[in-house]
Protein backbone atom coordinates (compact mmCIF):
# COMPACT_ATOMS: atom_id res chain seq x y z
CA UNK A 1 0.00 0.00 0.00
CA UNK A 2 2.62 2.65 0.90
CA UNK A 3 6.35 1.81 -0.37
CA UNK A 4 9.34 4.36 0.36
CA UNK A 5 12.45 3.78 -1.79
CA UNK A 6 15.85 5.52 -0.31
CA UNK A 7 13.90 8.48 0.50
CA UNK A 8 15.51 11.72 1.70
CA UNK A 9 14.06 14.83 2.15
CA UNK A 10 16.41 18.23 3.09
CA UNK A 11 14.29 21.17 3.96
CA UNK A 12 15.80 24.11 2.44
CA UNK A 13 16.45 25.81 5.59
CA UNK A 14 17.99 23.32 7.19
CA UNK A 15 21.26 21.60 7.26
CA UNK A 16 20.83 18.27 8.37
CA UNK A 17 18.45 15.65 6.50
CA UNK A 18 14.75 15.39 8.12
CA UNK A 19 14.47 11.88 6.93
CA UNK A 20 17.52 9.78 5.44
CA UNK A 21 17.56 7.30 2.98
CA UNK A 22 14.43 5.79 4.37
CA UNK A 23 12.89 2.00 3.00
CA UNK A 24 9.68 0.72 4.23
CA UNK A 25 7.29 -1.53 2.95
CA UNK A 26 3.37 -0.86 4.35
CA UNK A 27 1.00 -3.47 3.59
CA UNK A 28 -2.75 -3.02 2.93
CA UNK A 29 -4.79 -3.31 6.52
CA UNK A 30 -1.57 -2.52 8.58
CA UNK A 31 -1.29 -0.76 11.55
CA UNK A 32 1.88 1.48 11.99
CA UNK A 33 3.43 3.38 15.05
CA UNK A 34 5.84 6.33 13.94
CA UNK A 35 7.74 6.91 17.35
CA UNK A 36 10.62 8.29 17.90
CA UNK A 37 11.91 11.97 19.51
CA UNK A 38 10.94 15.37 18.96
CA UNK A 39 12.53 16.52 15.37
CA UNK A 40 13.45 12.67 14.39
CA UNK A 41 11.27 13.60 11.41
CA UNK A 42 7.58 11.65 12.02
CA UNK A 43 5.69 14.43 10.77
CA UNK A 44 8.36 14.82 7.94
CA UNK A 45 7.20 11.45 7.23
CA UNK A 46 3.55 11.34 7.16
CA UNK A 47 3.61 15.11 4.72
CA UNK A 48 5.73 12.71 2.31
CA UNK A 49 2.76 10.43 2.11
CA UNK A 50 -0.07 12.52 0.84
CA UNK A 51 2.45 14.92 -1.17
CA UNK A 52 2.29 17.89 1.42
CA UNK A 53 6.40 17.54 0.81
CA UNK A 54 7.92 16.09 -2.02
CA UNK A 55 11.29 13.95 -1.31
CA UNK A 56 14.42 15.10 -2.03
CA UNK A 57 15.54 12.02 -3.63
CA UNK A 58 14.21 8.78 -3.45
CA UNK A 59 10.62 7.25 -4.75
CA UNK A 60 7.13 7.14 -2.84
CA UNK A 61 4.70 4.74 -4.05
CA UNK A 62 0.87 5.04 -2.50
CA UNK A 63 -1.59 2.56 -4.06
CA UNK A 64 0.88 1.17 -6.55
CA UNK A 65 1.59 4.34 -7.64
CA UNK A 66 4.96 6.42 -8.35
CA UNK A 67 3.16 10.01 -6.31
CA UNK A 68 6.60 11.74 -7.46
CA UNK A 69 4.89 11.49 -11.32
CA UNK A 70 1.65 12.66 -10.39
CA UNK A 71 0.71 15.95 -11.99
CA UNK A 72 -0.18 18.67 -9.75
CA UNK A 73 -3.96 18.58 -10.44
CA UNK A 74 -3.94 14.78 -9.83
CA UNK A 75 -2.55 15.72 -6.38
CA UNK A 76 -6.34 16.02 -4.80
CA UNK A 77 -6.84 12.64 -6.28
CA UNK A 78 -4.50 10.98 -4.46
CA UNK A 79 -5.50 12.50 -1.27
CA UNK A 80 -8.73 11.58 -1.90
CA UNK A 81 -7.68 8.20 -0.56
CA UNK A 82 -5.92 9.30 2.39
CA UNK A 83 -7.66 10.48 5.36
CA UNK A 84 -5.66 12.81 7.96
CA UNK A 85 -5.78 13.74 11.71
CA UNK A 86 -4.07 15.76 13.43
CA UNK A 87 -3.24 17.10 17.06
CA UNK A 88 -4.76 19.93 16.39
CA UNK A 89 -7.99 18.59 14.86
CA UNK A 90 -8.10 21.38 12.21
CA UNK A 91 -11.54 21.95 12.49
CA UNK A 92 -13.54 24.93 11.04
CA UNK A 93 -15.20 27.21 14.24
CA UNK A 94 -17.74 28.57 12.09
CA UNK A 95 -19.28 25.11 11.03
CA UNK A 96 -21.31 22.37 12.92
CA UNK A 97 -19.98 19.35 13.22
CA UNK A 98 -22.05 17.83 10.79
CA UNK A 99 -21.24 20.62 8.74
CA UNK A 100 -17.73 20.14 9.51
CA UNK A 101 -17.94 16.91 8.24
CA UNK A 102 -20.19 17.62 5.05
CA UNK A 103 -17.86 19.83 3.95
CA UNK A 104 -15.10 16.96 3.22
CA UNK A 105 -17.79 15.69 0.70
CA UNK A 106 -19.32 19.00 -0.79
CA UNK A 107 -16.15 20.24 -1.76
CA UNK A 108 -14.62 16.82 -3.58
CA UNK A 109 -18.34 17.21 -5.71
CA UNK A 110 -20.22 14.26 -3.74
CA UNK A 111 -24.29 14.69 -4.76
CA UNK A 112 -25.85 16.03 -1.63
CA UNK A 113 -28.01 12.51 -1.03
CA UNK A 114 -24.74 11.25 -0.48
CA UNK A 115 -23.94 13.82 2.03
CA UNK A 116 -27.29 13.90 3.59
CA UNK A 117 -26.95 9.55 3.97
CA UNK A 118 -23.45 9.46 4.70
CA UNK A 119 -22.86 12.41 7.53
CA UNK A 120 -25.13 11.03 10.09
CA UNK A 121 -23.82 7.26 9.61
CA UNK A 122 -20.15 8.22 9.88
CA UNK A 123 -21.41 10.42 12.88
CA UNK A 124 -22.95 7.46 14.48
CA UNK A 125 -20.00 5.85 14.11
CA UNK A 126 -17.83 7.84 15.96
CA UNK A 127 -20.28 7.97 18.80
CA UNK A 128 -21.44 12.01 18.30
CA UNK A 129 -25.30 11.21 17.04
CA UNK A 130 -26.01 13.48 19.57
CA UNK A 131 -23.64 16.47 18.92
CA UNK A 132 -25.18 16.69 15.11
CA UNK A 133 -25.40 20.72 15.71
CA UNK A 134 -23.07 21.64 18.14
CA UNK A 135 -20.38 23.95 17.25
CA UNK A 136 -16.47 22.70 17.64
CA UNK A 137 -16.09 25.19 20.82
CA UNK A 138 -18.54 23.69 22.59
CA UNK A 139 -16.60 20.16 22.60
CA UNK A 140 -14.27 18.82 24.34
CA UNK A 141 -10.95 17.40 22.60
CA UNK A 142 -11.81 13.91 22.36
CA UNK A 143 -15.09 14.53 21.01
CA UNK A 144 -13.11 17.55 18.42
CA UNK A 145 -10.66 14.37 17.67
CA UNK A 146 -13.55 12.30 16.85
CA UNK A 147 -15.53 14.78 14.17
CA UNK A 148 -11.91 15.17 12.56
CA UNK A 149 -12.06 10.89 13.05
CA UNK A 150 -15.45 11.40 11.19
CA UNK A 151 -14.08 13.86 8.52
CA UNK A 152 -11.25 11.77 7.11
CA UNK A 153 -12.73 8.49 7.10
CA UNK A 154 -16.24 9.47 5.58
CA UNK A 155 -14.63 9.30 2.04
CA UNK A 156 -13.61 5.95 3.25
CA UNK A 157 -9.85 6.17 2.30
CA UNK A 158 -7.60 3.53 1.86
CA UNK A 159 -5.10 5.25 4.45
CA UNK A 160 -5.48 6.89 7.41
CA UNK A 161 -2.46 9.27 8.56
CA UNK A 162 -2.44 10.47 12.21
CA UNK A 163 -0.22 13.15 13.17
CA UNK A 164 0.15 12.45 17.22
CA UNK A 165 -3.69 12.30 17.40
CA UNK A 166 -3.98 12.02 21.07
CA UNK A 167 -1.15 14.59 21.69
CA UNK A 168 -3.67 17.43 23.41
CA UNK A 169 -5.74 14.25 25.53
CA UNK A 170 -5.53 12.72 28.41
CA UNK A 171 -4.76 9.14 28.87
CA UNK A 172 -8.78 7.92 29.64
CA UNK A 173 -9.74 10.22 26.57
CA UNK A 174 -6.97 8.44 24.24
CA UNK A 175 -8.21 5.46 24.90
CA UNK A 176 -11.13 6.03 23.51
CA UNK A 177 -10.01 8.09 20.44
CA UNK A 178 -7.07 4.51 19.90
CA UNK A 179 -10.64 2.11 20.20
CA UNK A 180 -11.91 3.78 17.51
CA UNK A 181 -8.59 4.21 15.17
CA UNK A 182 -8.74 0.31 15.56
CA UNK A 183 -12.01 -0.44 14.45
CA UNK A 184 -11.68 2.16 11.71
CA UNK A 185 -8.25 -0.21 10.91
CA UNK A 186 -10.26 -3.63 11.06
CA UNK A 187 -12.17 -2.07 7.98
CA UNK A 188 -8.99 -2.61 5.94
CA UNK A 189 -7.72 0.53 6.20
CA UNK A 190 -4.13 1.02 6.51
CA UNK A 191 -3.17 3.45 9.76
CA UNK A 192 0.14 4.81 9.83
CA UNK A 193 0.17 6.72 13.26
CA UNK A 194 3.08 9.26 14.86
CA UNK A 195 3.10 8.87 18.28
CA UNK A 196 5.26 10.25 21.31
CA UNK A 197 2.56 8.05 23.45
CA UNK A 198 3.87 5.20 25.02
CA UNK A 199 1.11 3.45 26.46
CA UNK A 200 -0.79 3.32 23.72
CA UNK A 201 2.01 1.82 21.81
CA UNK A 202 2.75 -0.56 24.32
CA UNK A 203 -0.77 -1.89 25.19
CA UNK A 204 -1.54 -2.03 21.30
CA UNK A 205 1.49 -3.81 20.24
CA UNK A 206 1.07 -3.20 16.49
CA UNK A 207 4.53 -2.75 13.75
CA UNK A 208 6.57 -0.03 15.57
CA UNK A 209 8.64 2.17 13.03
CA UNK A 210 11.35 4.46 15.41
CA UNK A 211 13.26 7.66 13.62
CA UNK A 212 16.05 9.18 15.21
CA UNK A 213 17.39 12.25 13.55
CA UNK A 214 15.78 11.22 10.18
CA UNK A 215 17.24 7.50 10.09
CA UNK A 216 15.11 4.48 10.28
CA UNK A 217 16.92 2.66 13.31
CA UNK A 218 14.13 0.13 14.29
CA UNK A 219 11.44 -1.80 12.35
CA UNK A 220 9.45 -4.04 14.49
CA UNK A 221 6.38 -6.34 14.06
CA UNK A 222 4.22 -6.42 17.77
CA UNK A 223 6.52 -3.79 18.71
CA UNK A 224 6.52 -1.68 22.28
CA UNK A 225 8.04 2.05 22.92
CA UNK A 226 11.24 1.54 23.30
CA UNK B 1 -22.99 19.34 -10.44
CA UNK B 2 -25.86 21.08 -9.42
CA UNK B 3 -24.30 20.83 -5.94
CA UNK B 4 -21.25 22.45 -7.77
CA UNK B 5 -22.51 24.83 -9.26
CA UNK B 6 -24.63 26.34 -6.02
CA UNK B 7 -21.58 25.69 -3.53
CA UNK B 8 -19.43 27.95 -6.17
CA UNK B 9 -22.36 30.82 -5.96
CA UNK B 10 -22.75 30.44 -2.45
CA UNK B 11 -19.30 30.88 -1.55
CA UNK B 12 -19.02 33.53 -4.34
CA UNK B 13 -22.09 35.83 -2.48
CA UNK B 14 -20.58 34.94 1.14
CA UNK B 15 -16.93 36.34 0.23
CA UNK B 16 -18.71 39.25 -1.90
CA UNK B 17 -21.28 39.78 1.16
CA UNK B 18 -18.45 39.85 3.92
CA UNK B 19 -16.34 42.07 2.69
CA UNK B 20 -18.93 44.41 1.49
CA UNK B 21 -16.85 47.64 1.77
CA UNK B 22 -13.70 46.41 -0.18
CA UNK B 23 -16.34 44.95 -2.77
CA UNK B 24 -17.85 48.29 -3.53
CA UNK B 25 -14.72 50.06 -3.56
CA UNK B 26 -13.27 47.86 -6.16
CA UNK B 27 -17.12 47.86 -8.50
CA UNK B 28 -17.24 51.90 -8.01
CA UNK B 29 -13.00 52.43 -8.84
CA UNK B 30 -13.44 50.03 -12.30
CA UNK B 31 -16.88 52.04 -12.65
CA UNK B 32 -15.44 55.01 -12.44
CA UNK B 33 -12.41 54.27 -14.42
CA UNK B 34 -14.35 52.34 -17.35
CA UNK B 35 -16.94 55.13 -17.63
CA UNK B 36 -14.02 57.35 -18.43
CA UNK B 37 -12.31 55.16 -20.69
CA UNK B 38 -15.63 54.73 -22.92
CA UNK B 39 -16.27 58.35 -22.68
CA UNK B 40 -13.22 59.07 -23.94
CA UNK B 41 -14.07 56.30 -26.94
CA UNK B 42 -17.34 58.30 -27.09
CA UNK B 43 -15.87 61.32 -27.44
CA UNK B 44 -13.42 60.28 -29.94
CA UNK B 45 -15.98 58.65 -31.92
CA UNK B 46 -18.36 61.94 -32.21
CA UNK B 47 -15.68 64.44 -32.69
CA UNK B 48 -14.78 61.85 -35.91
CA UNK B 49 -18.00 61.56 -37.14
CA UNK B 50 -18.63 65.05 -37.33
CA UNK B 51 -15.95 66.00 -38.81
CA UNK B 52 -15.17 63.09 -40.84
CA UNK B 53 -14.15 64.59 -44.10
CA UNK B 54 -11.95 66.86 -42.59
CA UNK B 55 -8.92 64.05 -41.63
CA UNK B 56 -5.71 63.35 -42.73
CA UNK B 57 -5.25 66.97 -43.38
CA UNK B 58 -8.26 67.69 -46.23
CA UNK B 59 -7.66 71.44 -46.23
CA UNK B 60 -10.55 72.05 -48.75
CA UNK B 61 -13.47 70.34 -50.69
CA UNK B 62 -14.38 70.85 -54.28
CA UNK B 63 -18.15 70.18 -54.39
CA UNK B 64 -19.29 69.59 -58.51
CA UNK B 65 -22.42 70.00 -59.48
CA UNK B 66 -24.49 66.36 -59.77
CA UNK B 67 -24.94 66.80 -63.52
CA UNK B 68 -21.25 67.73 -63.92
CA UNK B 69 -19.81 65.96 -66.77
CA UNK B 70 -16.69 64.09 -68.36
CA UNK B 71 -15.03 66.68 -69.76
CA UNK B 72 -15.42 68.84 -67.09
CA UNK B 73 -14.87 66.10 -64.28
CA UNK B 74 -11.45 65.76 -66.70
CA UNK B 75 -10.34 69.79 -66.32
CA UNK B 76 -10.38 69.55 -62.33
CA UNK B 77 -8.35 66.70 -62.40
CA UNK B 78 -5.44 68.18 -64.71
CA UNK B 79 -5.26 71.28 -62.48
CA UNK B 80 -5.31 69.35 -58.98
CA UNK B 81 -2.74 66.73 -60.76
CA UNK B 82 -0.74 70.15 -62.52
CA UNK B 83 -0.62 71.93 -59.81
CA UNK B 84 3.08 72.24 -57.02
CA UNK B 85 0.80 73.43 -54.10
CA UNK B 86 -1.21 70.26 -54.07
CA UNK B 87 0.15 66.86 -52.56
CA UNK B 88 -2.52 64.89 -53.19
CA UNK B 89 -6.50 64.48 -53.39
CA UNK B 90 -8.75 61.90 -53.23
CA UNK B 91 -12.21 61.53 -55.67
CA UNK B 92 -15.90 61.06 -53.73
CA UNK B 93 -18.30 60.18 -56.58
CA UNK B 94 -21.78 59.72 -56.12
CA UNK B 95 -22.17 56.59 -54.48
CA UNK B 96 -19.74 56.70 -51.61
CA UNK B 97 -21.33 60.32 -51.03
CA UNK B 98 -24.52 58.56 -50.71
CA UNK B 99 -22.79 55.89 -48.59
CA UNK B 100 -21.43 59.23 -46.39
CA UNK B 101 -24.84 60.88 -46.20
CA UNK B 102 -26.42 57.67 -44.96
CA UNK B 103 -23.98 57.19 -42.09
CA UNK B 104 -24.54 60.70 -41.04
CA UNK B 105 -28.73 60.22 -40.85
CA UNK B 106 -29.26 57.02 -40.20
CA UNK B 107 -31.33 58.11 -37.65
CA UNK B 108 -33.51 59.98 -39.77
CA UNK B 109 -35.22 57.24 -42.17
CA UNK B 110 -37.94 60.25 -43.70
CA UNK B 111 -34.48 61.77 -45.26
CA UNK B 112 -32.93 59.33 -45.96
CA UNK B 113 -35.64 57.60 -48.05
CA UNK B 114 -36.06 61.12 -50.33
CA UNK B 115 -32.66 60.87 -51.23
CA UNK B 116 -31.06 58.80 -53.96
CA UNK B 117 -27.21 58.65 -54.77
CA UNK B 118 -27.84 61.24 -58.20
CA UNK B 119 -28.99 64.31 -55.91
CA UNK B 120 -25.50 64.12 -54.47
CA UNK B 121 -23.00 65.99 -55.61
CA UNK B 122 -19.26 64.37 -56.08
CA UNK B 123 -16.55 65.79 -54.72
CA UNK B 124 -12.49 66.49 -54.81
CA UNK B 125 -10.79 66.40 -51.02
CA UNK B 126 -7.85 67.94 -51.73
CA UNK B 127 -4.88 67.95 -49.32
CA UNK B 128 -2.22 71.12 -49.70
CA UNK B 129 1.26 70.89 -49.53
CA UNK B 130 0.44 74.13 -46.65
CA UNK B 131 -1.67 74.89 -43.58
CA UNK B 132 -1.33 78.08 -43.94
CA UNK B 133 -4.96 79.01 -44.29
CA UNK B 134 -4.17 82.12 -46.36
CA UNK B 135 -2.31 79.98 -49.01
CA UNK B 136 -5.10 77.27 -48.79
CA UNK B 137 -7.40 80.02 -49.17
CA UNK B 138 -5.86 81.47 -52.61
CA UNK B 139 -5.58 77.96 -53.66
CA UNK B 140 -8.45 76.80 -53.01
CA UNK B 141 -11.11 79.91 -54.59
CA UNK B 142 -8.77 79.34 -58.22
CA UNK B 143 -11.50 76.34 -58.72
CA UNK B 144 -14.53 78.32 -57.76
CA UNK B 145 -14.92 79.85 -61.12
CA UNK B 146 -14.03 76.39 -63.46
CA UNK B 147 -16.74 74.86 -64.84
CA UNK B 148 -18.98 72.29 -63.21
CA UNK B 149 -18.00 73.27 -59.84
CA UNK B 150 -20.46 74.11 -56.96
CA UNK B 151 -18.51 75.50 -54.40
CA UNK B 152 -15.39 75.27 -52.47
CA UNK B 153 -15.43 74.54 -48.87
CA UNK B 154 -12.59 75.28 -46.71
CA UNK B 155 -11.74 73.42 -43.25
CA UNK B 156 -11.00 76.81 -41.75
CA UNK B 157 -9.34 76.83 -37.89
CA UNK B 158 -12.56 76.15 -36.09
CA UNK B 159 -12.59 72.60 -37.43
CA UNK B 160 -8.96 72.28 -36.98
CA UNK B 161 -9.00 73.33 -33.45
CA UNK B 162 -12.19 71.43 -32.26
CA UNK B 163 -9.95 68.26 -33.34
CA UNK B 164 -7.17 69.46 -31.75
CA UNK B 165 -9.05 70.29 -28.28
CA UNK B 166 -11.15 67.06 -28.54
CA UNK B 167 -8.03 64.68 -29.05
CA UNK B 168 -6.32 66.47 -26.50
CA UNK B 169 -9.07 65.81 -23.86
CA UNK B 170 -9.52 62.46 -25.03
CA UNK B 171 -6.19 61.61 -24.89
CA UNK B 172 -6.23 63.03 -21.48
CA UNK B 173 -9.29 60.81 -20.37
CA UNK B 174 -7.80 57.90 -21.73
CA UNK B 175 -4.62 58.07 -19.43
CA UNK B 176 -6.64 59.12 -16.52
CA UNK B 177 -9.01 56.10 -17.06
CA UNK B 178 -5.64 53.78 -17.49
CA UNK B 179 -4.08 54.82 -14.39
CA UNK B 180 -7.70 54.26 -12.75
CA UNK B 181 -7.78 50.85 -14.41
CA UNK B 182 -4.87 49.89 -13.08
CA UNK B 183 -5.62 50.98 -9.36
CA UNK B 184 -9.29 49.02 -10.11
CA UNK B 185 -7.20 45.82 -10.77
CA UNK B 186 -4.87 46.37 -7.65
CA UNK B 187 -8.04 46.91 -5.96
CA UNK B 188 -9.49 43.76 -7.12
CA UNK B 189 -6.22 41.97 -5.82
CA UNK B 190 -6.01 42.89 -2.79
CA UNK B 191 -9.77 42.24 -2.13
CA UNK B 192 -9.28 38.78 -2.91
CA UNK B 193 -5.99 38.50 -1.25
CA UNK B 194 -7.91 39.81 1.96
CA UNK B 195 -10.64 36.83 0.75
CA UNK B 196 -8.26 34.62 0.71
CA UNK B 197 -6.42 34.97 4.22
CA UNK B 198 -9.55 34.89 5.94
CA UNK B 199 -10.19 31.73 4.53
CA UNK B 200 -6.65 30.30 5.24
CA UNK B 201 -8.32 27.65 7.51
CA UNK B 202 -11.12 26.38 5.05
CA UNK B 203 -8.54 25.95 2.11
CA UNK B 204 -6.36 24.27 4.38
CA UNK B 205 -9.07 21.75 5.12
CA UNK B 206 -9.88 21.33 1.45
CA UNK B 207 -6.45 20.52 0.20
CA UNK B 208 -6.56 17.53 2.76
CA UNK B 209 -9.23 16.53 1.64
CA UNK B 210 -8.83 16.12 -1.92
CA UNK B 211 -10.40 19.37 -3.55
CA UNK B 212 -9.91 19.92 -6.76
CA UNK B 213 -7.34 22.68 -7.19
CA UNK B 214 -9.83 24.22 -9.67
CA UNK B 215 -12.88 23.65 -6.91
CA UNK B 216 -10.31 25.75 -4.24
CA UNK B 217 -9.76 28.81 -7.45
CA UNK B 218 -13.11 29.29 -8.80
CA UNK B 219 -14.24 30.91 -5.87
CA UNK B 220 -12.26 33.99 -5.91
CA UNK B 221 -12.10 33.88 -9.47
CA UNK B 222 -15.81 34.30 -9.85
CA UNK B 223 -15.45 37.34 -7.19
CA UNK B 224 -12.86 38.85 -9.30
CA UNK B 225 -14.89 38.62 -12.31
CA UNK B 226 -17.78 39.75 -10.46
CA UNK B 227 -16.20 42.98 -9.63
CA UNK B 228 -15.11 43.53 -13.31
CA UNK B 229 -18.68 42.80 -15.09
CA UNK B 230 -20.70 44.85 -12.49
CA UNK B 231 -18.39 47.33 -12.73
CA UNK B 232 -17.98 47.40 -16.39
CA UNK B 233 -22.10 47.56 -16.58
CA UNK B 234 -22.05 50.46 -14.52
CA UNK B 235 -19.80 51.71 -17.44
CA UNK B 236 -22.06 50.75 -20.17
CA UNK B 237 -24.39 52.91 -18.01
CA UNK B 238 -23.09 56.13 -17.86
CA UNK B 239 -21.68 55.58 -21.46
CA UNK B 240 -25.80 55.42 -22.83
CA UNK B 241 -26.49 57.93 -20.70
CA UNK B 242 -23.51 59.99 -22.19
CA UNK B 243 -24.59 59.26 -25.38
CA UNK B 244 -28.71 59.59 -24.76
CA UNK B 245 -28.68 62.72 -22.60
CA UNK B 246 -25.41 64.65 -23.91
CA UNK B 247 -24.08 63.81 -27.01
CA UNK B 248 -27.59 63.50 -28.10
CA UNK B 249 -28.53 66.67 -27.01
CA UNK B 250 -26.01 68.14 -29.41
CA UNK B 251 -26.95 66.46 -32.52
CA UNK B 252 -30.57 67.78 -32.16
CA UNK B 253 -29.14 71.20 -31.33
CA UNK B 254 -30.61 74.72 -32.93
CA UNK B 255 -28.63 77.00 -31.25
CA UNK B 256 -25.43 75.40 -30.89
CA UNK B 257 -24.70 75.01 -34.51
CA UNK B 258 -21.14 74.49 -34.02
CA UNK B 259 -21.45 71.16 -32.17
CA UNK B 260 -24.49 69.74 -34.72
CA UNK B 261 -22.57 67.24 -36.13
CA UNK B 262 -21.57 65.87 -32.85
CA UNK B 263 -23.05 62.33 -32.61
CA UNK B 264 -22.27 59.08 -31.76
CA UNK B 265 -24.51 55.97 -33.21
CA UNK B 266 -25.84 53.33 -31.88
CA UNK B 267 -23.58 50.47 -33.42
CA UNK B 268 -20.48 53.08 -32.47
CA UNK B 269 -21.77 52.91 -28.51
CA UNK B 270 -22.80 48.92 -28.89
CA UNK B 271 -19.04 48.61 -30.11
CA UNK B 272 -17.53 50.59 -27.34
CA UNK B 273 -19.03 49.22 -24.59
CA UNK B 274 -18.50 45.51 -25.71
CA UNK B 275 -14.63 47.36 -25.48
CA UNK B 276 -15.40 48.35 -21.69
CA UNK B 277 -17.17 44.73 -20.93
CA UNK B 278 -14.29 42.98 -22.25
CA UNK B 279 -11.80 45.08 -20.65
CA UNK B 280 -13.93 44.97 -16.99
CA UNK B 281 -14.36 41.09 -17.43
CA UNK B 282 -9.84 41.00 -18.08
CA UNK B 283 -9.14 43.28 -15.50
CA UNK B 284 -11.30 41.34 -13.00
CA UNK B 285 -10.00 37.93 -14.00
CA UNK B 286 -6.63 39.11 -14.15
CA UNK B 287 -6.55 41.04 -10.84
CA UNK B 288 -8.35 37.83 -9.07
CA UNK B 289 -6.05 35.29 -11.15
CA UNK B 290 -2.96 37.16 -10.06
CA UNK B 291 -3.70 36.96 -5.90
CA UNK B 292 -5.11 33.27 -6.46
CA UNK B 293 -1.75 32.14 -8.01
CA UNK B 294 0.55 34.38 -5.69
CA UNK B 295 -1.34 33.23 -2.26
CA UNK B 296 -3.20 30.25 -3.22
CA UNK B 297 -0.76 27.94 -3.98
CA UNK B 298 -2.50 25.11 -5.52
N1 LIG C 1 8.86 23.19 6.98
C1 LIG C 1 10.08 22.94 7.47
N2 LIG C 1 11.13 23.69 7.08
C2 LIG C 1 12.35 23.45 7.53
N3 LIG C 1 12.66 22.50 8.40
C3 LIG C 1 11.67 21.71 8.86
C4 LIG C 1 10.32 21.90 8.41
N4 LIG C 1 9.54 20.97 9.01
C5 LIG C 1 10.36 20.25 9.78
N5 LIG C 1 11.63 20.69 9.71
C6 LIG C 1 12.79 20.10 10.39
O1 LIG C 1 12.87 18.74 10.03
C7 LIG C 1 13.19 17.95 11.15
C8 LIG C 1 12.11 16.91 11.37
O2 LIG C 1 10.92 17.57 11.76
P1 LIG C 1 9.54 16.82 11.98
O3 LIG C 1 8.48 17.85 12.17
O4 LIG C 1 9.35 15.83 10.91
O5 LIG C 1 9.83 16.09 13.36
P2 LIG C 1 8.80 15.29 14.28
O6 LIG C 1 9.43 13.95 14.49
O7 LIG C 1 7.44 15.32 13.76
O8 LIG C 1 8.89 16.11 15.63
P3 LIG C 1 7.76 16.28 16.76
O9 LIG C 1 7.75 15.02 17.52
O10 LIG C 1 8.25 17.41 17.60
O11 LIG C 1 6.48 16.58 16.07
C9 LIG C 1 13.34 18.90 12.32
O12 LIG C 1 14.74 19.15 12.46
C10 LIG C 1 12.64 20.15 11.90
O13 LIG C 1 13.26 21.28 12.44
MG1 LIG D 1 5.61 16.20 14.37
Amino acid sequence: MIKLENVTKNYKSADSAALRNANIDIGKGEFVFLVGPSGSGKSTFIRLLNKEENPSEGRIFVAGKDIGQLNSWKVPYLRRNIGCIFQDFKLLEKKTVAENVAFALEVIGRPKSVITKQVPAILELVGLADKVDSFPNQLSGGEQQRVSIARAFVNRPLILLADEPTGNLDPATSVGIMRLLDRINRTGTTVVMATHDRGIVDTMRRRVIELDQGTIVRDQAQGVYE
Amino acid sequence: MALKVSYMLRETGINLARRLTLTIAAILTISISLGLFGSSLLARDSVANATSRWEGGIEFVVWMNPTVDADQDAAIRRVLDESAAIESWTFVNQEEAYQEFLELFDESPELRDSVVPEDLPPSFRVVPTTKDADVVEEIGSQFETLPGVRDVVFAGEVIRSIQEQANKISNFLLWVSIALLIASALLILNTIVVAISARRQEIEVMKLVGASNWFIRLPFMLEGLIHGLVGAGIAVGLMYSLKRFVIDGFTKSQGLRLLEGLKVTNDELIYRGLWVLGIGIAVGILGSAFAVSTKLDV
